[in-house]
């Protein structure tokens, strides 16, 4: 699949000029308008052992002025347990398998200023700096951070920059994620002992994407009736530090445990990650989404591969006649 | 090139207008432009080219027409003015100067006069045309409404 992904890409770039910047999985330089409403509901699935780990937000998008977006995401999944996992992190980290409750993790805050618009006649190069913020009760048990996907609480920011010429668009973010520290019980594995408090200091998150689109229909506009269909292929990836684990916090025998014992997927890394998709927007206003995500060099330890990705988008414009 | 010194709507005086505009790559930007046009009180219709992103703007006879907040509708929707060329009644201008025309209570800076052997004139604003302006003080001199504009070096 890997490959494929790779073929596509070329077959992309050696298309005739033309495409898309609503890329399913990255956001673009460019901006909502202004004071249009735009709902988004989107789910990831993947498939863990025995278990269907599914993530599902319901994002509120506005446009505050022309150059300022916001987003609102509320986030449920079932993704982690109330708890770290037993005699974490020692064993069972990640712990896969597990049976966990879907339950509302918290919400993410996103906003996105665009300070840079080069337009021409069916293209353009626009620049954006980027904001975020989460907050969520998880017990994330991979030093890989997450905001926008629920796992973590922290911030983060970066930079987009979107070129786009007639039906072809790319998209380069960079971006960094500072995630919060997450203080947990482990289950002691002995019997009638006391949970054990776990605090975790999840690791220094750099960000990177390319994504890429191309319009594939229609041929040529005549109305707003005709369905949109795009093409893309995203290459998304993070590397990150290694999480530090304190045991017992909060009790006299607090102690800092050497990343020299953590498991893989407490340790630091790096991956970069395929995602193809393709895109179907109906009356010009209706999105629909689909992607799927597989590894390309590393892997993330916080999904299992393939992962699949829907989203419904929808938008809003007030006041009109 | 003419240049926008508009300090007041104008009273439905323009039949129609062609609007070009940049950045548009899709039916949905388009739309996203149009929702916005759409939203000002003396916009009569829109007629988008989805092809070309250009669209026709008739207006409402009886409401003012303000060629600034065209071009604010355009960037409210996220995408640059390439122009606007306002189509304008000749026997609706008044020549003030060589470079300073009315229209009704509209005044423009102009790098030449209309033409009166043509029924209609056209007034064409590009992405500059709304930058601030200084003209030549004779030109707006004693006329209350007109505002001064600072030129761009």
């Amino acid at each position: 699949m890997r490959k494929v992904a790779h073929i596509l890409l070329l077959l992309v770039m050696t298309l005739p000029l033309h495409a898309q910047e609503l890329f399913p999985l990255g956001e673009p330089a460019s901006n909502i308008p202004k004071g249009a409403l735009g709902v988004r509901v989107f789910s990831e699935t993947y498939k863990e052992l025995t278990q269907i780990r599914n993530m599902s937000a319901l994002r509120l998008m506005y446009g505050v002025a022309p150059k300022l977006s916001v987003y609102l995401t509320g986030i449920a999944s079932n993704h982690h347990g109330r708890k770290m996992p037993v005699e974490y992190p020692f064993h069972n980290t990640p712990e896969r398998g597990a049976v966990y409750p879907y339950k509302f993790n918290g919400a993410h805050l996103y906003g996105k200023y665009r300070f840079l618009s080069n337009d021409g006649e069916h293209r353009h190069l626009r620049m954006a700096a980027y904001a975020e913020a989460a907050a969520v009760k998880t017990t994330h048990h991979e030093t890989e951070p997450d905001l926008a996907m629920g796992d973590n609480s922290g911030v983060g920011g970066g930079l987009i920059t979107t070129w786009l010429r007639q039906k072809f668009a790319a998209s380069l973010t960079v971006g960094g994620i500072l995630p919060f520290s997450r203080t947990a019980p482990s289950p002691d594995p002995i019997d009638g002992l006391p949970d054990v408090m776990v605090r975790t200091r999840y690791g220094k998150t750099l960000t990177y994407s390319l994504s890429l689109g191309y319009l594939l229909l229609p041929r040529s506009y005549r109305n707003y009736n005709q369905a949109n269909i795009n093409l893309y292929v995203e290459f998304r990836g993070k590397a990150f530090q290694a999480a530090k684990v304190d045991l017992f916090v909060g009790s006299p025998n607090e102690y800092f445990l050497a990343p020299s014992r953590y498991p893989g997927a407490l340790q630091k890394g790096r991956f970069l990650d395929v995602s193809p998709g393709v895109q179907c927007i109906l009356n010009s206003n209706t999105r629909i989404d689909f992607s799927a995500t597989f590894a390309s060099l590393g892997n993330s330890y916080a999904r299992l591969y393939p992962v699949f990705d829907i989203g419904i988008q929808h938008y809003f414009f007030f006041g009109k006649k | 090139m003419l240049f926008l010194m508009l300090p007041e709507k104008s009273r439905g005086q323009y039949p129609d207008a062609e609007l070009a505009i940049d950045g548009l790559t899709c039916s949905q930007c388009s739309r996203s432009v149009e929702m916005q046009l759409r939203k000002l009180p003396f916009i009569q219709s829109v007629t988008m080219n989805l092809a070309h992103a250009t669209c026709k703007l008739t207006f409402k006879k009886e409401a003012g027409t303000n060629a600034e907040a065209i071009a604010q509708a355009v960037t409210d929707a996220g995408f640059s003015l390439r122009y606007l060329k306002l189509k304008v009644p000749t026997d609706k201008i008044s020549v003030v100067s060589d470079n300073c025309i009315l229209v009704e209570k509209d005044a423009y800076a102009t790098d030449r006069p209309p033409d009166p052997k043509q029924p209609y004139n056209y007034l064409l604003f590009d992405k500059k045309s709304f930058a601030k302006q200084r003209v030549a003080g004779k030109c707006f001199a004693n006329r209350k409404y007109c505002t001064v504009k600072v030129l761009a070096e």
